[in-house]
C-alpha cells in the first residue's frame, strides 16, 4: 500500500466528495461531482473510471454493490474510512491555504478603515 | 444495439481485453446515461478520454501509484531504451556490409566498427529485459572495453583531425575517438541508469516486448541506414521531431516515454557535441544548419526534461 500524496487533483477531490453522503454508481458520481463543483468539474467516463481504479487501489473507495441493470453490470461505490480521512485532510489543507489569503485581506481592510479619518 | 452504443463499444477497444471484461459493460452504462440528448456520435471530448484511458491502461501507467514504482519503471524503461538504441546503431556497420552483399548495391564509403560491441549490447539487453541487472552491468562494461580495444588496435584516432598535434600523447587519440562514438555514451548512460536498479526492490517486470519492438523500429526509422535510404543530413531534423513527439506523448500519456527519450537524445547528442568543435569556423560559432539543428536538439532535451518533471509529479498525484 502506498502513502497518499500531499495534495490531490480536483476531479479526485470531487469524486470523493460526491461519495461522502451515500454510495453512488458511475453516472451518479459524474452528476454529483458536477453539482458540487458548481459545474466546473465535468468528468468524462474515461477519467472517472481511471480515477476509481486508482482510488480502489489506494483503498479509498470500494465497491458497495454490484447489480445488473438493463442487462449491464452496474457497480455502486462507497467511501472507505481511509478515503474519508484523505478527503478531510485535503479539505483542511485547502481551508488553511484559503485562510492565508482571507485573513490577510481582512487585516488589510481593517488597516484601511483605521487610516481613513471619520 | 444502437449506433451510438456500437461506436462506444468500438472506442472501448482501446482498453486491454482483461480490463474490458471487467469494466466495459459498466462504462457503457455510464456513457449511455451521460448522453442525455439523442446524439448519434460520441462527443470528441469523451472519445479522446476513452482512447487516452485505454492507452494508459495498456501501458500500465495507472499502476505506477507511488514515486518509487514510477522511478523504478522509468529507470528500467530508460536502460532498455538506451540498450535498444545502442544495439540498433552499433549494428549499423554490419547492416551496411550485409546490404553491400546484395548484387547491384555499392557504397563509396565503408564505415567499419567492431561487431563485438553490438553483440555484447544485445546480450546486456536480454539480461536487462529479464531484470538481471547484475549480469547486464558487467556485459555493458565489457562492450565498452571492446570499443576501447577496437579503437586502439585499429588506431582510429587518426580520424580526429583538429587534435592531430596531440598525436604523440599516448592514448589521447583513442580517447578522442571514443568520446565521438555513440556506443561510449550509450554504455556510460546505461551503466549510470542501471546502478540505482541494482539496489531497488524489484516489482514484477512487465512484458516489454511490444514497446521494445516499437523502439527498435523507431530507431531504424530515425537513423540513416540502407533500410530507409535516408541521407545523414536528415538525421537531426528527424531526431528533433521524434523528441517533440516523445515530449508530447510523455505529457499526455506516460512520463516514462519522455524520460527515456531524454536519455536517448542525450546519448545521440553527446557524440555530436564532442565532434562539433571541429566544424567551428568563425569566432567559435558556425551558424550552419547543422549547428542550428544541434541547438534545436539541445532545446528538445530541455523541453523533455521539463515535461518529465511536471508529468512525473502529476502522474503520482491522486
Amino acid at each position: 500500500m502506498t502513502k497518499p500524496s500531499a495534495s490531490m487533483r480536483e476531479p479526485t477531490y470531487f469524486i470523493l466528495a460526491a461519495l461522502q453522503d451515500e454510495p453512488l454508481h458511475g453516472y451518479a458520481i459524474v452528476k454529483r461531482a458536477q453539482d458540487l463543483s458548481g459545474g466546473r468539474v465535468r468528468l468524462t467516463t474515461g477519467t472517472l473510471y481511471a480515477a476509481l481504479d486508482r482510488l480502489t487501489g489506494e483503498e479509498m473507495v470500494r465497491v458497495a454493490e454490484e447489480a445488473v441493470v438493463n442487462g449491464r453490470a452496474r457497480r455502486t461505490y462507497e467511501l472507505t474510512e481511509r478515503g474519508l480521512s484523505a478527503l478531510r485532510e485535503e479539505a483542511a489543507r485547502m481551508a488553511a491555504a484559503a485562510r492565508v489569503v482571507r485573513d490577510r485581506s481582512v487585516r488589510s481592510t481593517a488597516a484601511t478603515v483605521r487610516t481613513v479619518p471619520a | 444495439m444502437t449506433g451510438l452504443e456500437r461506436r462506444y463499444r468500438w472506442l472501448l477497444r482501446a482498453y486491454p481485453r482483461a480490463y474490458r471484461q471487467y469494466r466495459a459493460d459498466e462504462m457503457l452504462e455510464t456513457l449511455m446515461a451521460a448522453d442525455e440528448t439523442d446524439q448519434r456520435h460520441p462527443s470528441l471530448r469523451e472519445s479522446l478520454a476513452l482512447v487516452k484511458g485505454g492507452l494508459r491502461a495498456r501501458a500500465g501507467v495507472d499502476q505506477l501509484r507511488s514515486r518509487d514504482t514510477l522511478r523504478y519503471s522509468a529507470l528500467r524503461s530508460t536502460v532498455l531504451s538506451l540498450l535498444v538504441c545502442g544495439v540498433a546503431l552499433t549494428a549499423l556497420p554490419l547492416v551496411w556490409r550485409l546490404w553491400l552483399l546484395v548484387p547491384g548495391n555499392s557504397a563509396s564509403f565503408l564505415y567499419g566498427r567492431s561487431p563485438v560491441t553490438p553483440a555484447l549490447l544485445l546480450f546486456a539487453l536480454v539480461a536487462a529485459v529479464w531484470a538481471r541487472y547484475r549480469l547486464a552491468l558487467p556485459i555493458i562494461i565489457g562492450a565498452f572495453g571492446a570499443e576501447i580495444w577496437y579503437s586502439a588496435a585499429n588506431d582510429l584516432g587518426h580520424a580526429v583531425g583538429p587534435w592531430a598535434r596531440y598525436e604523440a600523447v599516448s592514448g589521447l587519440r583513442t580517447g578522442l575517438d571514443l568520446i565521438m562514438q555513440l556506443s561510449t555514451w550509450v554504455c556510460l548512460l546505461a551503466v549510470l541508469t542501471m546502478v540505482p536498479l541494482l539496489r531497488a526492490r524489484q516489482p514484477r517486470a512487465p512484458r516489454p516486448w511490444t514497446w521494445l519492438l516499437g523502439a527498435t523500429v523507431t530507431m531504424a526509422v530515425v537513423t540513416p541506414n540502407p533500410l530507409n535510404d535516408w541521407a545523414d543530413r536528415l538525421t537531426l531534423p528527424v531526431i528533433v521531431a521524434a523528441g517533440l513527439v516523445a515530449a508530447l506523448v510523455g505529457a499526455a500519456f506516460d512520463v516514462r516515454v519522455s524520460i527515456a527519450a531524454s536519455a536517448v537524445l542525450l546519448a545521440l547528442i553527446l557524440p555530436m557535441l564532442a565532434y562539433e568543435p571541429t566544424n567551428w569556423t568563425l569566432y567559435g560559432w558556425n551558424l550552419s544548419p547543422r549547428n542550428v539543428l544541434l541547438g534545436a536538439v539541445v532545446g528538445i532535451i530541455a523541453i523533455n526534461v521539463t515535461v518529465s518533471r511536471m508529468a512525473a509529479r502529476r502522474q503520482v498525484t491522486l
